[in-house]
Formats: C-alpha cells, sequence, structure tokens
C-alpha cells in the first residue's frame, strides 16, 4: 500500500501494517541482490574496474578472496572464478591502430557457423549416402578444434608474477641505473669463442650471450624468452606473440594449444571443403547452393590459418618466435636467414628445435591466481614510481 | 670483437655512498614482498630481507645460479681476505646496512657447500619437473584429441610437490638447528629467482 504523499508531505515507497514484514521484504531482497551480485562477478569479473584496494583489510581479511580479484595492475576479464580469462580491450591514447572491441567472439563465431551450416544442408546427406562416418569424425574434429581454440584463448598463457624483484623505497627513488639497460648473460647455445684468433688452435666452445632486461611494468628481471604484453600489461614466459583472434597471449602454457587450433582448423577447412565439393559434384552446383558456398567459404578460410601454420612451423624448425622474429633487423637477401640461424636460443637441429618449441612440457603455472591472498602480500601491491601509478 | 660474457648476479646494484664517495655501496639484499606465511621463520616480516639467487638464462626448465652470491666470475669481491667476500655491513641506505661488496649477508647463515647442495637438489628438481621425453609428447597429442579429459587423471604425484616437499625440509631442518634462515619456495617467486629470507643484517656492535 502506498500512502498519498499530498498528505504527508513526503512520500513513502511503502506502507504496511506490520513494519516487521518491510524489514523481512528488504532484507530478502537485499539477499537475493548480493547472492545476484556475488554470481555476476563469480561469472564475469574485472579486476581492473573493481574498487577492491590490494591493501584492504576489509576485503583481504573478511572474504576469502583470490589473488585474480586484486590484480588490478592486468588487461585481464577473469570468467567462471578465475579459472578462464581473456583481455580487455584498452586503447591508449597514443594509439589509433588495433581492434575497438574483442575479436574472440568473431573468432568463436567463425569456427561455430560453418559447422551449424553444415550440419543443416549437409549431414544428412552425407549421413545416408557416404557413411555415418564421414559426419561423426568432422563433428569430433570441430570438438577438437573448438576445445583448442578455447583453451588457447581462455587459458593462462604463462604469466609471470608483478613485483618479485622490488627495491627499496622504489616511490620515492625510482630504479637503479643498472635496471635500466640490458644485459648480457651467457645462454644455452655454445659456440665456438670468436675472440680467440689462433689458427691453430680450435676455438673453445663458450656460451653464446642472450640479453635480459629488467621490465619496469611488472618490477621483474625476466627470464629468457619471457616479454611483456603491452595489452595484457602482464609479462609472460616464452612468449610467442599476442594473438588478437584469440584475445589472448599465446606463451609456455598455451602454445602447443594454438598449434592444435591451426592444424585442425586447417582440417576442418580440408575436409569441409571436399564434402561440400563432392556434394557439389554429385547433385550440381544449382541443386547444392548452400554447398557450393560452404566449399568456397572453406578455400577462403583454410588459407590463413595454413599459412600462419607454415609460419610456425618453419620458425619452430628455426628455434625462433614470432615475437623474435618481428624484432630481427631485416637484412636483404640471405642474410636475414643467417640471423635466424644463429639465434642464441637454435639448438642446431630442426627436429630439436621443433620438439623444444611445441612439445617442451609446460610445468606448473608461474602464478596462481586462485590461490587465497593474504593481507600482507606485496606481489599485488600497486607501486607507483614518482606519483605515477603503474 | 665481442667478448664471451660472464655471468653475474644481476639483482643487485650499486649506490652512491655519501660517506665515501669512492666506496660505492653494494646493495645485495632486498625487501620481503611474500607474504608472512610463505615460510615459519620466527621473526615478523619487516624485520626480514630477501636474498635473491639469480636464475639462468635456460630455456627448458628454470636453473638457478649455483654460485654462492658473491663468488659469481664478475661479482665484485674485496681485496682482503685473498678475493673471499665476507659481508660487512658498513654502511646504511635506505635504513639498511649493505657492505662494498657483492658478499651477501646469506654467508651468515649458510655455509657454501650447504648452498650448493640445496641449490643443486632445487635445480634437479625443476630438471625433473620439466623433463622432457617421448611419453610427454605422446601425452599432449592425446590431451589435445581427447578434448583435455586426460588431465582430469594423473598417475602419480605432480612433480611440483616434490620441490614444494623439498623446500619444507630443508626449512624444518634450519628450524631444528636453529638457523634464521628459510628458503621460500620457488612457485611463490614464480620461478624467477631462488630467494633465502633472513634476517635484517645489524651493524656489529
Amino acid at each position: 500500500m502506498f500512502t498519498s504523499c499530498e498528505n504527508t508531505g513526503k512520500c513513502a515507497s511503502s506502507k504496511s501494517e506490520n513494519p516487521s514484514d518491510d524489514a523481512t521484504v528488504s532484507s530478502s531482497f537485499g539477499y537475493w541482490r548480493v547472492l545476484l551480485k556475488k554470481c555476476s562477478e563469480w561469472l564475469v569479473f574485472i579486476p581492473s574496474k573493481s574498487s577492491f584496494l590490494p591493501n584492504s583489510a576489509s576485503r583481504a581479511s573478511s572474504d576469502k578472496s583470490h589473488n585474480y580479484e586484486f590484480m588490478k595492475q592486468s588487461n585481464y576479464i577473469f570468467l567462471c572464478g578465475g579459472h578462464l580469462r581473456t583481455t580487455r580491450i584498452v586503447r591508449p591514447n597514443f594509439t589509433s591502430h588495433g581492434p575497438k572491441f574483442s575479436v574472440l567472439p568473431f573468432t568463436i563465431l567463425a569456427v561455430t557457423f560453418p559447422m551449424v551450416l553444415y550440419l543443416v544442408f549437409e549431414a544428412a546427406w552425407l549421413w545416408n549416402h557416404v557413411s555415418p562416418a564421414v559426419v561423426i569424425v568432422f563433428c569430433y574434429c570441430w570438438c577438437v578444434l573448438m576445445n583448442c581454440l578455447l583453451r588457447a584463448a581462455l587459458m593462462d598463457p604463462g604469466v609471470l608474477p608483478k613485483n618479485d624483484h622490488l627495491v627499496d623505497n622504489v616511490a620515492k627513488n625510482g630504479l637503479p641505473e643498472e635496471y635500466h639497460s640490458w644485459i648480457q648473460m651467457p645462454g644455452p647455445r655454445m659456440v665456438h669463442d670468436a675472440t680467440k684468433t689462433d689458427a691453430k688452435k680450435t676455438p673453445d666452445l663458450v656460451s653464446a650471450p642472450v640479453y635480459a632486461k629488467y621490465c619496469n611494468s611488472c618490477f621483474i628481471w625476466r627470464p629468457a624468452r619471457a616479454s611483456h604484453c603491452s595489452r595484457c600489461n602482464v609479462c609472460i614466459a616464452n612468449l610467442d606473440h599476442h594473438c588478437p583472434w584469440l584475445s589472448n597471449c599465446v606463451g609456455q602454457c598455451n602454445h602447443c594449444y594454438f598449434i592444435g587450433f591451426l592444424v585442425f582448423a586447417c582440417i576442418e577447412c580440408s575436409f569441409l571443403a571436399a564434402s561440400s565439393f563432392y556434394i557439389v559434384a554429385i547433385k550440381s552446383a544449382n541443386r547444392a547452393r548452400m554447398s557450393l558456398f560452404l566449399g568456397i567459404f572453406a578455400c577462403l578460410g583454410l588459407l590463413y590459418p595454413l599459412l600462419l601454420l607454415i609460419s610456425h612451423l618453419l620458425l619452430g624448425f628455426f628455434g625462433i618466435t614470432t615475437r623474435e622474429y618481428l624484432n630481427t633487423e631485416r637484412h636483404s637477401g640471405n642474410s636475414h636467414l643467417k640471423d635466424l640461424c644463429l639465434s642464441p636460443f637454435n639448438l642446431g637441429s630442426p627436429t630439436t628445435n621443433f620438439y623444444h618449441q611445441w612439445f617442451r612440457p609446460r610445468g606448473a603455472s608461474n602464478f596462481r591466481v586462485l590461490s587465497r591472498r593474504t593481507l600482507d602480500d606485496g606481489r599485488l601491491d600497486q607501486v607507483v614510481i614518482g606519483g605515477l601509478d603503474v | 670483437m665481442e667478448s664471451v660474457p660472464k655471468f653475474f648476479n644481476y639483482h643487485e646494484y650499486r649506490q652512491f655512498n655519501r660517506s665515501d664517495p669512492s666506496k660505492p655501496i653494494i646493495i645485495t639484499h632486498f625487501p620481503n614482498v611474500y607474504p608472512s606465511d610463505a615460510t615459519d621463520i620466527d621473526i615478523p616480516k619487516e624485520q626480514t630481507r630477501i636474498v635473491r639467487i639469480p636464475r639462468l638464462m635456460s630455456i627448458d626448465y628454470p636453473q638457478f645460479s649455483p654460485d654462492f652470491p658473491g663468488c659469481e666470475d664478475a661479482a665484485i669481491k674485496g681485496a682482503e681476505n685473498g678475493g673471499e667476500s665476507v659481508f660487512k655491513p658498513e654502511y646504511q641506505y635506505e635504513g639498511q646496512w649493505f657492505g662494498t661488496t657483492s658478499a651477501s649477508p646469506l654467508g651468515l647463515y649458510l655455509q657454501k657447500d650447504e648452498y650448493k647442495a640445496i641449490v643443486s637438489k632445487v635445480n634437479d628438481l625443476l630438471k625433473a619437473q620439466y623433463a622432457s621425453s617421448f611419453f610427454w609428447v605422446v601425452y599432449i597429442i592425446l590431451d589435445i584429441l581427447t578434448l583435455g579429459l586426460l588431465t582430469c587423471f594423473r598417475f602419480g604425484k605432480h612433480p611440483a610437490l616434490s620441490l614444494e616437499e623439498y623446500i619444507r625440509t630443508i626449512n624444518k631442518n634450519f628450524k631444528e638447528e636453529g638457523k634464521l634462515c628459510r628458503v621460500i619456495s620457488p612457485r611463490l617467486s614464480g620461478y624467477l629467482s631462488l630467494d633465502f629470507e633472513i634476517p635484517r643484517p645489524e651493524r656489529p656492535m
């Protein structure tokens, strides 16, 4: 029941005869509201937009909060209670290129759309006139493709923790001079010592130098082949590249799934093209227009993943990542290939390089986002250098 | 011609010494960023410091420097004591005591052979954790082909647990021996460095 504002001079939202009913209604409404909020936060959580402060006693001590809820410096969106993640699109003011929105839904749509058309227009005919195995194999390959896509896109790519290598009073003093330079360290590959010029004696084998750098965004000394991704704003171990189609980096932990995605994308496109053109050949183009469309779609769709797969194969044989390839100085003629061969991580044999690049064990995760956060854990603090929030 | 690079502890750095500009302070211990429950050391976290053992530039698996901090090829060593560096807290910087060589305060709590045994064992366990074999190739392929269901079935203990157990054993031994020194689990540091937690160095009276 609602009272009139004219008589009382003030509005009341509701008034019932028993005030305790109001409290019950509002408390149950509040309960559902809190529950809905918790469910929505569990489903989708954006740490950089949350109001949780890393040093907040009220949050860390009262609730059982996890590390991912305090990763404010990263550009991640965490899904399903922190078990999955994707990158939010954050475009700094000085850039005008790059997508304005996440491309991952479109990638999923590009993978799902032909499958739906295949099931609607081709599956029944192939099941009855060719073999049920054809349809089953196609569906199985699609499931593997989607599984690889989702694991490559939503899994931890090998994120490294932040603030591990902080120095004293970095807010006031900044970083030491030594931390701003590239350093040269002995690497894993052995080469002949170029400083020895004695022609009579075989030069000794020494480690080829590797360059390392301190990340002044993550405040860590990056291990070999780790790199900082400006889109995710984290350092990734063995970073290959940031894939815009996946909205995620391809690194130590998900490289094999990325390659699996490319392989099965090529298989699916080939399969779809073959079955579609077979139907067109049997039926004729006029009577199988959708199959003709799917065949052409599959042929066009095969180009990009096939080129990517070939390029990653070649890079794997040389033991070089996509990022290292793009950063290599461009030389004319064969000297560029020579640079690739001289990579400090080239172990000399294409099969060994291939194996190390694609089939190396992933190991345990470098930073456990689902671990409970403690109040005095400095690894998730937001460090301020000279007043600039990083 | 390029000279062959020598390994050094890239965590340490120099600071200008106002008391004696000819002797720069070498920063060899660092603030403790880990949670207080990372180890069972009986000292408040604010009174502890971290000695960082650098990671080697290997790519297959994390490996840490077997050289005792201060004894690396390119370390800054003192002239006395036959070049053997001993940590001497002589100058203060940001409320902490440091020396003028690369000698680490870890030497006050751990002997070189003890340190080497610990680091060697940690490196061996990490190598086992990342051990690659034909079985692993088959596992990856089957994991992809079974839509990730294979990861639900694990046979035997996770290799990472062996390292955690070893760290716990070492810290327990330190506690029983009364040593105020603890090893931080490399998992907490993301295998970026092998960190030792020690009491804050104080100037001897």
